[in-house]
């Protein structure tokens, strides 16, 4: 009983740091490849509403 | 008449084929990673030219380019702001080509991009100006640009 414990203890200690620095890698990669289209898309709107304005002749 | 035995090996053969099919498939087929790698280097590219609209600004307001408000320097933002919006138009394409892009189409799609974002980069390259920072920065985003095209030829089918 007492190894057993020991055991899922052990198990539980090895499991979560592992689990923790999973958890950050999909933190830090996050985005979805809708959300990176999604990104690309505003950006490219941003842009062209920039340069829009600024190929106008106003100061 | 199909005997019982027979029709078993014939869902025996059937089922091995498919499984053949599959197994062959999955060795010349991309991950998704590929094409998820691919977007994100459009993506970065879209941020680049980004960069450039807004520095062209900064400059414009800055003084840089000369009064703020004089034609003369109303002229170089015009200028400077008309090769970014070309480029970008032809970043559009390849955002919405990469919104496109299916592992199985990986090669082809990837190639698409390539050209859209290296008529990008020759549309940027174009821009004849006698304005040493704009040059330096319009020639870091065509650096940064062609390094995305680098790294997109990189990614390898799985």
């Amino acid at each position: 009983m007492a190894a057993t414990l020991v055991g899922i203890i052990g198990a539980i200690n090895t499991l979560t740091p592992l689990a923790t620095q999973l958890i950050n890698q999909l933190r830090q990669s996050g985005e979805t490849d809708e959300q990176v289209i999604a990104r690309a898309r505003a950006l490219v709107q941003e842009t062209r509403q920039i340069t829009t304005e600024d190929m106008g002749d106003q100061a | 008449m199909t005997t019982p035995i027979r029709l078993a090996r014939r869902q025996l053969a059937t089922l091995m084929m498919v499984a053949l099919v599959t197994y062959l498939g999955s060795g010349f087929a991309c991950s998704s990673s590929d094409v998820s790698k691919v977007k994100k280097k459009v993506a970065d590219a879209a941020a680049i030219l980004n960069t450039a609209a807004k520095s062209n600004r900064s400059l414009y307001q800055s003084g840089v380019y000369g009064v703020v408000g004089s034609p003369e320097a109303i002229s170089k933002r015009q200028k400077v702001a008309t090769v970014i919006h070309q480029a970008n138009e032809y970043l559009s394409l390849a955002v919405e080509r990469a919104a496109n892009l299916q592992a199985s189409d990986l090669e082809v799609g990837k190639s698409d991009i390539v050209k859209l974002l290296q008529q990008a980069t020759g549309v940027l390259n174009s821009l004849n100006i006698d304005n040493e920072n704009i040059r330096l920065v319009l020639q870091s985003e065509v650096t940064a640009i062609n390094a995305a095209v680098t790294l997109t030829l990189a990614i390898k089918g799985a």
